[in-house]
């Protein structure tokens, strides 16, 4: 007895060994892709272009070589589905390619206002691609051309643009932050509408795409981020300037950290403040029928410019910076806000979402016509600054000078 | 005390006649040159003096036995009785370890444990005269268990003396030195070592069965007795400690653990032992609790580095590349750019390497010792990698390995990891990380099965004692620790009840 347990444990054990190494990959046999490029093809439905790393020319291990050569190599092919364009990119690399690290993916603007997007899908099923790579819009370009824009400190073009949105979002709140998973979740409630980030290049992208392009102090070409486009269903219906990004981020309580400049009056000076601390608190309802949303916005920050002649040792002059900054930024987000309430009608705020959460039955009624509801919705902002700082020094040097100087 | 089985078999009675017993002993001892066997006369008596000269110190022969016999009136002594032996012992050799014998086998051994026998005309006893041999090694740092603060002093091959540097740290009347011999051709003393009324009662007479039980015909090292009395003969893991220095028995016999000692061996036995023993130093003690805790918590980090580095290194780098961070990926990929081997063959080709250098640093001579750290350097270090065939970042993993390996306190503890270290290479070159989960919980599995005389191996983790968690993963200061490891079922589980944090004088201001 005891003899058949260990030959059948036995057995149980080397069956393990059976299904071994199926998905072995040995790292020199990989390509490390990093983005993608999505366009309209001209002979099949897509083109996909696919940015794979040149290690050696990366890393700093010079003894791998380094003789100043691309540090990524693009190619593109046409074909139906993304799914097997991305199994087939063998046709022109020589390695097996990974799609974990992706980080960023561009669509053209064409895909984009067609609403052909349906790929997202084989993104968000394939066990292999994450879900959390920056989705572009490229404006005005082929988005393969994103890809073959070179730039001299971070030599991979789509590593490059991931690391320069988010340092964007978190210095300024210039790019929507969104990851594809955000996207699909907007894609899917009744409540929201997407948003992306938008990027244009500057200069000739024939000169962008070799390594001469980075010899230059200003580079000749070079992917710039220029706002967010504006999605109402699948659809994009439009861009946004990057101010206006900022003042979204703000309203969905996802601004990590801005500098906002405000004007003294009009005199043409003006006073800056950096925002450090900000929470936003949104109440949606109805009254006579009408949807009403309060955004509530409180935020700590402290003078960075000090232009006026309001001296910011005076506790009043404290009190006065706080209220022109109130009013100011108070003025700027509501702007914003009804730009894309009476342009766009779509809401790309969730502010349906509040209102599901917090009138779920009142928005059952209307969850189908959101949109225009929500076009018609009475939005107010409150903006409550509180200045805590002035910096190192107080009284602004304009004020301390001699008269008459 | 003695081996009774062999005293029984062959028990032959010392005769009256002097020249039978020296016939007797030249049979037994046959010619061997260090035997020796000379006639004595003192006062009116006939003796004869016999001796493994190879094991007695002839300055001690001619001072404790025979100037006294000279110097001893013994002309109104009538040597037959036992008595009799009994009044010149007490007159001659009073400060002399000395016994008397009645047959011929309790003689044989005692002259094999270095005594002097003397044989007297007419008497049917023999008197055996301790005379051990003074030149032993000197006392010194012992080699595989160095420590910075605290005693530097290390067993040594003599048994006497090992005894008595326990003894000269616990004195106490209750520590009791049990003696079995064992070896049906070495006749090896072998002591057991405890403090009698700490130490747990079952235990103790489970651990003499399990000696008693001991049929060998050789026992040169405690290696040997840990085999022959071990729990799980089939365990990579270690179920006895051992060590080198008399401070960390002592502290062992103090918490209520059983002491092994065999003569001839440097390394004395501790029982039972947990898992956790092993990643504790007796200098844990000396230095500042808060140093030791972080020093524990490194020696853990390390055994689990030196277990499971290269496994997991070879199972992420074949199977699981999205979770490396992609610049670390990009570092790693642009190395491997170039090796023509299989990240599991580079891993088994270095570690191999590590393994046979190892063994040559230990093995070799010293005068050729500095050659190893030549050679070894060229073999797993740059040249390698500049050779084409190693990737930079593997000499990283399989060096830190090595490193995290030799960290471990106790050797025979870092001998399993070097064992299972390969395991878990296969079976994360075949199974990826999923296989090493696989493999950790087989041999967690394998851990809480152990037991080391009746206590599991993973006390006090599991099963969970939290009142012993004060020294175990961490060490809270002494004057926390009132009870001894409850694992160990001491009858006196209180060991400091008094103890207290030491303060200055409170509500006194008037400095």
């Amino acid at each position: 007895m005891k003899r058949i347990i260990w030959c059948t444990g036995f057995l149980l054990l080397t069956c393990s060994l059976l299904t071994g190494c199926w998905d072995r990959r040995e790292l020199n046999d990989v390509g490390i892709v990093t983005g993608m490029a999505i366009d309209k093809g001209s002979k099949a439905k897509f083109k996909l272009s696919v940015e794979a790393l040149n290690v050696t020319e990366i890393s700093s291990n010079k003894s791998g070589g380094g003789g100043g050569n691309t540090a990524s190599v693009v190619y593109s092919q046409e074909g139906d589905t993304i799914a097997e364009m991305a199994r087939r990119m063998n046709t022109l690399f020589t390695r097996k390619l990974i799609y974990s690290h992706m980080r960023t993916v561009a669509i053209s603007e064409e895909i984009a206002r067609e609403g052909v997007v349906e790929f997202f899908d084989f993104m968000e099923r394939d066990r292999e691609i994450r879900n959390d790579f920056n989705v572009l819009v490229v404006k005005g370009h082929q988005a393969a051309d994103v890809l073959r824009v070179s730039y001299p400190l971070q030599k991979v073009s789509t590593m490059k643009l991931n690391s320069q949105l988010n340092t964007l979002v978190k210095d300024y709140g210039g790019d929507p932050d969104v990851r594809l998973r955000d996207i699909i979740a907007a894609w899917v409630s009744k409540g929201r509408e997407p948003v992306s980030a938008v990027v244009s290049i500057v200069g000739p992208v024939s000169k962008g795409n070799s390594t001469e392009n980075m010899k230059k102090i200003t580079p000749d070409a070079n992917v710039q981020a220029v706002g967010m486009a504006l999605f109402k269903g699948l659809k994009l219906k439009g861009f946004l300037p990057i101010k206006d990004v900022r003042n979204f981020l703000w309203t969905q309580d996802k601004l990590k950290r801005t500098t906002v400049s405000v004007p003294c009056g009009n005199n043409n000076r003006f006073f800056a403040v950096r925002v450090y601390r900000s929470q936003t608190d949104t109440k949606a309802y109805f009254k006579n029928k009408q949807p009403h949303i309060d955004v509530t916005i409180r935020f700590e920050a402290f003078i960075n410019v000090a232009q006026c002649s309001m001296d910011p040792s005076k506790l009043d002059a404290f009190q006065q910076y706080e209220k022109m900054a109130s009013k100011y930024i108070e003025k700027d987000i509501t702007q914003t806000i009804s730009k894309v309430q009476h342009d766009y009608q779509s809401d790309i705020f969730g502010f349906g979402e509040v209102m599901n959460r917090q009138n779920h039955s009142e928005f059952k009624k209307i969850e189908n016509n959101w949109n225009n509801v929500f076009a018609k919705a009475k939005i107010t902002v409150k903006v409550k600054a509180n200045i805590r700082r002035a910096g190192l020094i107080k009284n602004p040097f304009i004020n301390e000078m001699k008269k008459g100087q | 005390m003695l081996n009774k089985q062999q005293s029984s078999k062959n028990s032959q009675p010392i005769s009256v006649k002097l020249q039978d017993n020296t016939s007797y002993l030249n049979k037994v001892f046959g010619s061997s040159a260090d035997f020796y066997s000379e006639p004595i006369q003192f006062g009116l008596h006939q003796g004869t003096l016999s001796y493994l000269t190879s094991m007695t110190d002839p300055h001690a022969i001619s001072t404790k036995i025979l100037l006294p016999l000279t110097e001893l009136n013994l002309e109104d002594i009538e040597i037959n009785e036992k008595e009799r032996l009994d009044s010149l012992c007490k007159r001659t050799f009073s400060g002399t370890r000395y016994s008397i014998f009645d047959n011929q086998s309790d003689v044989v051994r005692s002259i094999l444990s270095g005594g002097a026998i003397l044989y007297i005309e007419g008497a049917s006893q023999a008197i055996s005269i301790s005379i051990g041999l003074a030149k032993t090694r000197s006392i010194e740092e012992p080699s595989t268990q160095t420590i910075i603060r605290g005693p530097k002093d290390g067993f040594i091959e003599d048994i006497g003396i090992n005894m008595s540097l326990i003894r000269r740290r616990i004195k106490n009347p209750a520590l009791r030195f049990e003696q079995f011999i064992h070896g049906t051709e070495t006749n090896t003393t072998i002591m057991l070592v405890y403090i009698d009324g700490i130490v747990n009662d079952k235990m103790l007479q489970e651990l003499k069965q399990r000696i008693n039980h001991i049929d060998t015909n050789a026992v040169l090292d405690s290696g040997n007795i840990e085999e022959l009395i071990t729990d799980n003969a089939f365990s990579p893991f270690p179920l006895i400690f051992s060590a080198e220095r008399p401070d960390a028995i002592a502290s062992q016999l103090v918490s209520g653990k059983v002491a092994i000692m065999v003569d001839g061996s440097p390394f004395v036995l501790a029982l039972p032992a947990t898992f956790a023993d092993f990643f504790k130093v007796t200098e844990d003690y000396y230095q500042p609790f808060m140093m030791s805790t972080f020093i524990r918590l490194v020696r853990y980090l390390a055994f689990g580095l030196a277990l499971l580095l290269p496994g997991a290194y070879v199972a992420v780098i074949t199977y699981h590349h999205e979770i490396i961070p992609t610049p670390l990926l990009i570092g790693i990929v642009s190395q491997r750019e170039g090796i023509p081997f299989p990240a599991v063959v580079e891993v088994m080709i270095m570690e191999i390497t590590f393994e046979i250098l190892r063994e040559a640093g230990v093995r070799m001579p010293r005068a050729v010792g500095s050659t190893v750290s030549i050679v070894g350097g060229l073999v797993i270090g740059q040249a390698a990698v500049e050779a084409g065939i190693i990737s930079n970042i593997m000499v990283i993993i399989v060096a830190l390995t090595a490193i995290s390996s030799f960290v471990s306190p106790i050797y025979s503890f870092s001998v399993s990891t070097r064992l299972l270290r390969f395991s878990f290479i296969i079976i994360g070159a075949f199974l990826g990380l999923y296989g090493i989960i696989l493999g950790l919980l087989a041999l967690i599995g394998h851990l809480v099965s152990l037991r080391s005389f009746g206590t599991p191996y993973m006390a006090p983790i599991a099963p969970l004692q939290l009142a012993d968690q004060k020294d175990t993963l961490i060490r809270l200061p002494l004057w926390m620790m009132k009870r001894r490891p409850s694992y160990l079922q001491s009858p006196l589980p209180v060991q400091q009840p008094n103890v207290e944090k030491p303060q200055p004088p409170q509500g006194d201001d008037s400095s």
